[in-house]
């Protein structure tokens, strides 16, 4: 078979896996998306003519709500994003037939009330229909019209229903955009601390902001920044999941992952703990995350990968019930590390952590994956305080860089000889000076 | 707007670079919207393919990297504009840049795998898919390119100068808090284990590696499937069916698409065990299998690769609840794939035993078109009850239904009834049919028919019909025909005569055709004789059945 016939076997086939589950979607979309447009367009100019209590609105609310059940039974969300001229329907763009119909008219209606999007995450009776267009007929406040729109759509009762910000197309990324490894887990933790809220609020779980996070991790590179902050359990839910993503990341490409794989294994690793959010009392959290998850449509790898390792995520390696899949046996391993080596509950040091889990090796754990993630984190991994022979106190800072050196991190110095702490530590190198006398006690420091 | 016309007619670039760059991108463009209007193995996406690599190969050589500037309905090389289209829907430019990318290159070791991929990614955004999970960044990164580089931002951004002072869409203070229990309690460790370096077993580390592998997906998906429905079985979890009800759908889609027959019928069993206290949501969830378009999705994807429906399909489809012969029947009227009716025919089959009759009339109340398929089935699994609806649907006189019934004759064996409609065939306005009739009753070797046969020679018949004409009363009755054809021949004269003219065209080709068929050696004279006085046409039929007569013997005789 010559080149060109088998890259035409090759595309057909990659599109009609990547069509599988989706078949006619986007025709769907497109069709009653845009219908919906108009009809919410229709809506919104009405009330600039007659009272809401007229009977021109019957029809239109009619239709409106007939739009609005059939997108969602196949979307499960849907979301209006009007970007400068051009209207979206869950990323699908609207195609109008003519530059006079209604829906052309939508971006400007919603920019009256400084909007650019908004997303149905539940179906509409009539009765919320009338109230969102009375919630937009209002006169909208200066300085705060948004803001205003949103109070009023929430005494109105109307939970399902967001609006955001207006959108802009992005030129180029900013010149003064902080790229550090920190800046960059802050902007993914605040990512996933949003994906908590908003499932918190019933909306459906969005992967693209996570997916973006994780790449942004990834191209940053995975070094030893940001690993090692004793900070115990913060607070705020993204702080623990992105540290399981980079975790689980280093451990999955220590494995010798592809670049598709690491960047699913990352959203998962976000993810994983999502049931949190919105379990009942007394329930599971895998359970509740598991079915939190099942409300995004389309059938991906990702997603199912995702949602395994949800399920499986505490399960050991050694369960009766089979062993669980490789995401969620490498979430195992990323996540208890994580907890074991900062909660104030098991006052453990990163190395010890470390041991404790080895010796669970083959019965929690993967032997493979642990030994693996051993081999990257190393004998002292980033934030374990060691008591060096001179009597100085260091903290390590680095991953494992070669085996040769596996139990001689590179350190930052916390406690001089004299028994002085530094304001700026010191670099030491423990490959080239220094005696380990052996672990220092993390809560003197 | 096509971007070449913009080259041209704005003038925007001069030298080669430009243009080769614009025929590179041009060939991207259009090979990846092809997909939208061609079948994958059609000619055209060829052409539009070698194309494509032929431009770059070009460039390449020429210029090296091709290193571009993303603009919104423009691609940028250095300063020239080399990619121009003011349509969004057909815009290369404008896809990437809604999706946020603001630069592309290519190396000028760029492979054809990666070129291929690249065209991949933009093939499935320029369908229109839903992608929840990927963008267009993320699926560039995912490809993991080694000579083809991105650099994207977000595709847009909230506009800041729009921020409202109060708006407190980013006050941290309002996130969600850790629940207290979260992950507790922490497992329990009894001792401390040597944490040291030790090389990784390559064997078990590509093992693992390969469950992360496309190619596992389908055990995966099984293994979720599995898990989700303990789930549900479990009193204690709030996991109902609903909540499956979406995943279950796409699973059997992907698992229909894929061709994953085996993994279907497992995935029914699983449904019925844990489901099987919930008898009326079990087989809600079993029949959703055997929806329409899932059953059509199936046979299109299996009658690429198969002649024949596989046993498992078969064993899937006994498993399901509900009629599934009429809601085979129903989809195949749905169908107008070859390849997919072949299927949906062949699964049929087995569901006609103990309902025979019930199927034959299934025939008389569907579309003709679907009647064709039926009567075929019908001929494979319940021949003889064609018989008493043969009548009627000569009495209907549908073309294709017809056709089919006559393809089949031969397996309904003998009725009177049959050979009576077969007779009346004679008369159908159809060509196919009235030959096919003529073979039918032929094959029955039905004397009756005989002079109704005679009578369809006629100087406005094809030549086709007269030659089954022919043959046909040649197979039914030997010695009559032999006479019939000898006075068709010469009307006017013995065989020893000698004397008189030639018979009218239509019935000389009938004779010829006929008598080629019969052995009679006295007639070689004959048909001599005929050709020495035909027109072009005639005298090659007769000399042709000449030939046909003599090797017949010569190889009875050898």
């Amino acid at each position: 078979m010559d080149e060109l016939r088998q890259a035409q076997i090759q595309l057909g086939s990659a599109l009609e896996k990547a069509r599988s589950g989706d078949l006619g979607l986007a025709e769907l979309v497109r069709e009653h998306g845009l219908r919906f447009v108009q009809v919410f367009t229709s809506l919104l100019r009405l009330t600039k003519l007659h009272d809401l209590q007229n009977q021109a609105f019957d029809i239109p609310v009619r239709e409106f709500r007939s739009c609005i059940d059939r997108l969602w039974q196949e979307l499960g969300a849907i979301h209006v994003v009007a970007v400068q001229d051009q209207i979206y329907v869950n990323d699908i763009r609207m195609r109008p037939p003519s530059p006079e119909d209604a829906s052309t008219d939508l971006g400007r209606l919603l920019r009256e009330h400084n909007v650019g999007g908004i997303s149905f995450h539940t179906t509409m009776d009539q009765q919320d229909i009338r109230r969102l267009v009375r919630c937009f007929a209002a006169k909208p406040q200066a300085g705060r019209r948004r803001t205003a729109l949103i109070e009023r759509m929430r005494i109105s009762g109307l939970e399902g229903v967001d609006v955001s910000g207006v959108f802009l197309f992005k030129v180029g990324a900013d010149a003064d955009e902080d790229q550090s490894t920190v800046q960059m887990m802050e902007r993914a933790t605040a990512a996933a601390a949003e994906a908590w809220d908003a499932v918190a609020s019933h909306r459906i779980p969005n992967p693209l902001p996570m997916r973006r996070a994780v790449t942004e991790m990834l191209a940053e590179g995975l070094n030893a920044e940001g690993l090692w902050e004793q900070e115990g359990m913060i607070a705020q839910p993204g702080r623990h999941s992105v540290r399981v993503a980079r975790l689980a990341l280093l451990l999955g490409q220590e494995l010798g992952m592809s670049g598709a794989a690491l960047q699913d294994l990352g959203v998962a690793a976000i993810f994983h703990d999502i049931g949190y959010a919105v379990r009942g009392p007394n329930e599971a959290h895998e359970s509740a995350g598991a079915r939190l998850l099942l409300r995004q449509r389309g059938f991906h790898e990702a997603k199912i990968r995702r949602l395994r390792a949800t399920l499986e995520h505490h399960k050991d390696f050694s369960d009766i019930g089979g062993k669980p899949g490789l995401f969620g046996r490498i979430l195992r391993i990323a996540e208890d590390y994580d907890n074991l080596a900062r909660s104030k509950q098991t006052g453990f040091s990163p190395a010890v952590a470390l041991e404790v889990m080895v010796s669970e090796a083959g019965n929690f754990y993967d032997p493979l994956l642990l030994q693996t993630f051993v081999n990257r984190l190393g004998c002292y991994p980033p934030g374990t305080f060691l008591r060096l022979g001179d009597g100085r106190v260091v903290c390590s800072r680095s991953l494992v860089r070669d085996p040769d050196i596996f139990d001689r991190p590179e350190c930052f110095l916390v406690v001089d000889e004299e028994g002085n702490r530094p304001s700026i530590g010191a670099i030491i190198d423990l490959a080239y000076e220094g005696e380990i006398m052996g672990l220092a006690q993390i809560g003197s420091f | 707007m096509d971007s070449r016309i913009a080259w041209h007619s704005t003038g925007l670039m001069s030298e080669n670079p430009g243009k080769d760059a614009n025929d590179v991108l041009l060939a991207l463009a259009r090979a990846g919207r092809s997909f939208l209007l061609y079948d994958p193995g059609n000619e055209a996406i060829r052409a539009f393919l070698e194309d494509y690599q032929d431009s770059w190969a070009r460039y390449a050589k020429a210029h090296g990297d091709l290193d571009l500037t993303v603009r919104p309905f423009e691609l940028v090389r250095g300063d020239e504009v080399v990619y121009l289209e003011r349509d969004r829907e057909r815009s290369l430019a404008f896809k990437m840049f809604r999706d946020g990318v603001r630069s592309l290159s290519i190396g000028q070791h760029t492979t054809w795998d990666e070129l291929l991929r690249l065209l991949e990614i933009l093939s499935i955004r320029f369908t229109g898919i839903r992608q929840q999970e990927d963008d267009l960044v993320t699926l560039l990164w995912k490809a993991g390119f080694k000579h083809i580089d991105i650099h994207a931002v977000e595709g847009f951004i909230p506009d800041e100068e729009e921020d409202e002072e109060d708006d407190d869409d980013d006050d941290d203070d309002d996130h969600l808090e850790v629940p207290a229990d979260q992950d507790r309690p922490f497992p329990v460790f009894a001792s401390r284990g040597e944490v040291v370096y030790r090389d990784i077993d390559l064997e078990a580390q590509v093992t693992a590696l390969s469950e992360a592998d496309s190619r596992h997906l389908a055990e995966d998906s099984l293994r979720l499937a599995e898990l989700l429905l303990q789930l549900v079985a479990d009193e204690d979890d709030a996991m109902r069916p609903l909540h499956l009800q979406f995943f279950l759908d796409e699973l059997r889609d992907f698992l229909m698409a894929e061709e994953q027959i085996g993994r279907l019928v497992r995935l029914v069993k699983m449904l019925q065990l844990h489901l099987r206290h919930e008898p009326h949501l079990l087989e809600e969830t079993l029949h959703r299998l055997t929806e329409t378009e899932a059953l059509l999705r199936i046979t299109r994807s299996i009658q690429k690769n198969h002649a024949a429906a596989p046993p498992e399909l078969l064993e899937l489809l006994n498993m399901l609840p509900g009629d599934h012969l009429a809601h085979l029947i129903d989809v195949l009227s749905s169908e107008r794939n070859q390849g997919s009716r072949r299927i949906l025919r062949q699964l049929i089959e087995p569901f006609v035993v103990g309902r025979e009759a019930w199927f034959i009339d299934q025939v008389l109340s569907v579309k003709p078109e679907v009647a064709a398929d039926l009567i075929r089935s019908a001929g494979h699994c319940a021949p003889r009850g064609l018989v008493p609806i043969a009548g009627e649907l000569v009495a209907r006189g549908d073309e294709a239904a017809l056709t089919e019934l006559l393809w089949q004759v031969d397996r309904i064996g003998s009725s009177p009834d049959l050979d009576a409609a077969l007779l009346a065939l004679l008369s159908s306005p159809y060509e196919a049919v009235r030959v096919g009739a003529m073979t039918a009753l032929a094959n029955r070797a039905y004397e009756p028919a005989f002079g109704a046969i005679a009578a369809r020679s006629e100087p406005s018949s094809s030549t086709a019909e007269l030659e089954a004409v022919g043959v046909a009363l040649a197979l039914i009755d030997p010695v009559e025909a032999t006479f019939l054809f000898r006075k068709w021949i010469r009307p006017g004269g013995g065989l020893m005569g000698l004397l008189g003219g030639k018979g009218g065209d239509a019935q000389c080709w009938s004779a010829a055709a006929g008598l080629e068929v019969l052995d009679d050696p006295k007639d070689d004279a004959l048909l001599e004789w005929l050709a020495k006085r035909a027109g072009k046409g005639l005298y090659a039929r007769a000399r042709k059945a000449l030939v046909r007569r003599r090797q017949r013997r010569e190889g009875r005789h050898g």
